[in-house]
């Protein structure tokens, strides 16, 4: 049973967080960015990525809502969010468009200056 | 005279009639541009109606141009104000809406009005109403909102023709729609905008329209953000209740494996590994409240923004004017 649950917490974190540039404020980011996305793909139908969402998270809110934010991501990905978002194309690709700007505007008002 | 200085006059009279047959053929040569060069002479009409053919062409840049070759030029002349709004009208269509801003804010600001529009002059005094208008809109464009109501009220303060007025109030009612799809509180002020456009122009169907819009605002379906996150209480119930059904389901069941799994670790003996999937499974578990609540703020914004796109489509706000028909109507889409 255990493995397993750790293998499907593997499969959900490196199946959402994908390559497309990296960070340099994490260094767990930068090592899944750097080495894991690259052989696992860009498969996230979400942009910007799930991996490129934590990390604006995390520097824009801090470990703690940083971490939550990403958790909530992460189970959102590709589901009905690829529905019920807007969509952007890049590279002739679609995505459904999920900047953290779109989750936390409810209580996070931009310094504006 | 003597004998020497006779040969000299013969000999200068000997180049004489070279000379005038040279200066015979030079006046024969066409005026043009192997000889010399041609005069044109413009005139104040023929430089503005260039500049007009050039903006009706659309090629602003050059139409910018000539409006104030013949503003430079032509100063005095009575068209100098049109070719000043018409230099606003092309940085607008341009999209360079800061100097759009300036171009009209020049007329506005023209202390006295009827200098503005002198007789015989093609800028009637609802081309300075327009410039209001036009310096609103570019102010939208560049997201000053407040400076394009400001600019509004400032017509409505020295406006007394009605449909003026009732233009304003059109226009601001679709400025409030427009700052609606960012916060929500705007709709008040849209709809006090609306109350205030005149039903006295507005016939019985468009009142009738008009009075179900209004209603529809106060009665648009949302979700409370307090609900959904006391009912994320058990995972994925309040995605569920935001109706995002996927995410409910994904909600539940990772977080319930997660549990189990932490629960199965502590059980084990295997504290360490118990207490690394209680962590990550404390992220997911407020991931899910907060993803309730964040997806109840979501799907009202949604709903709202469908509304205002409802009312857009529906019911588009006239702020052109038109000298047929004097009544207002409800019906203009401004490309905001």
């Amino acid at each position: 049973m255990l493995p397993r649950i750790s293998f499907l917490i593997f499969i959900l974190f490196s199946s959402c967080m994908a390559l497309e540039s990296c960070s340099h404020g994490n260094p767990g980011m930068n090592f899944f960015q750097e080495h894991i996305s690259p052989i696992d793909g860009n498969r996230c139908s979400s942009y910007p990525s799930c991996s490129q969402y934590s990390n604006t998270a995390f520097k824009k809110h801090g470990a703690v809502m940083g971490w939550i934010m990403a958790c909530d991501r992460l189970v959102r990905c590709g589901r009905d969010t690829a529905t019920l978002s807007k969509k952007v194309v890049i590279n002739s690709e679609v995505f459904a468009f999920d900047p953290v700007e779109a989750n936390d505007f409810w209580w996070y008002e931009e310094k504006v200056e | 005279m003597t004998f020497g200085g006779m040969r000299k006059k013969l000999n200068k009279m000997k180049y004489f009639p070279i000379i005038l047959l040279t200066l015979f053929l030079i006046s024969l040569c066409p005026n043009n541009g192997v000889c010399g060069k041609k005069e044109i002479v413009l005139n104040a009409d023929m430089q503005y109606n260039y500049a007009q053919k050039c903006f009706k062409e659309k090629d602003y840049t050059t139409a910018i141009f000539e409006y104030k070759r013949f503003i430079n030029f032509f100063s005095d002349h009575e068209n100098v104000t049109s070719a000043e709004f018409k230099i606003g009208e092309a940085f607008y269509n341009l999209k360079d809406y800061e100097k759009a801003v300036m171009a009209f804010n020049k007329i506005i600001l023209a202390e006295n009005p009827e200098i503005l529009t002198p007789p015989g002059s093609d800028l009637s005094e609802s081309n300075i109403t327009d410039a209001y208008f036009m310096k609103s809109k570019a102010l939208v464009l560049l997201g000053k909102f407040v400076a394009s109501e400001v600019c509004m009220h400032n017509l409505l303060k020295i406006t007394e023709d009605k449909i003026t007025q009732d233009r304003a109030y059109s226009f601001l009612t679709l400025l409030y729609l427009k700052i609606a799809e960012t916060n929500p509180d705007a709709l008040i002020r849209a709809k006090k905008y609306l109350q205030e456009i005149s039903l006295e122009s507005v016939d019985k169907p468009q009142k009738d329209h008009l009075a179900k819009t209004l209603a529809d605002m106060n009665n648009l379906k949302t979700k409370s953000p307090a609900i959904a996150g006391i009912t994320s209480i058990i995972p994925g119930a309040g995605y569920v209740y935001c109706e995002r059904y996927k995410d409910g389901l994904v909600s539940f069941l990772f977080n319930t494996a997660l549990m189990i799994a932490a629960y199965k670790a502590f059980d084990d003996g295997n504290h360490a590994l118990g207490a690394a999937i209680s962590f990550v499974e404390a992220g997911f578990y407020t991931g899910n409240i907060y993803g309730s609540i964040s997806s109840a703020h979501k799907y009202n914004r949604r709903k709202r923004n469908e509304y205002i796109q409802k009312v857009h489509n529906q019911f588009h706000i006239r702020i052109d004017s038109s000298k047929e028909d004097e009544q207002i109507q409800l019906f203009f889409k401004v490309p905001f």
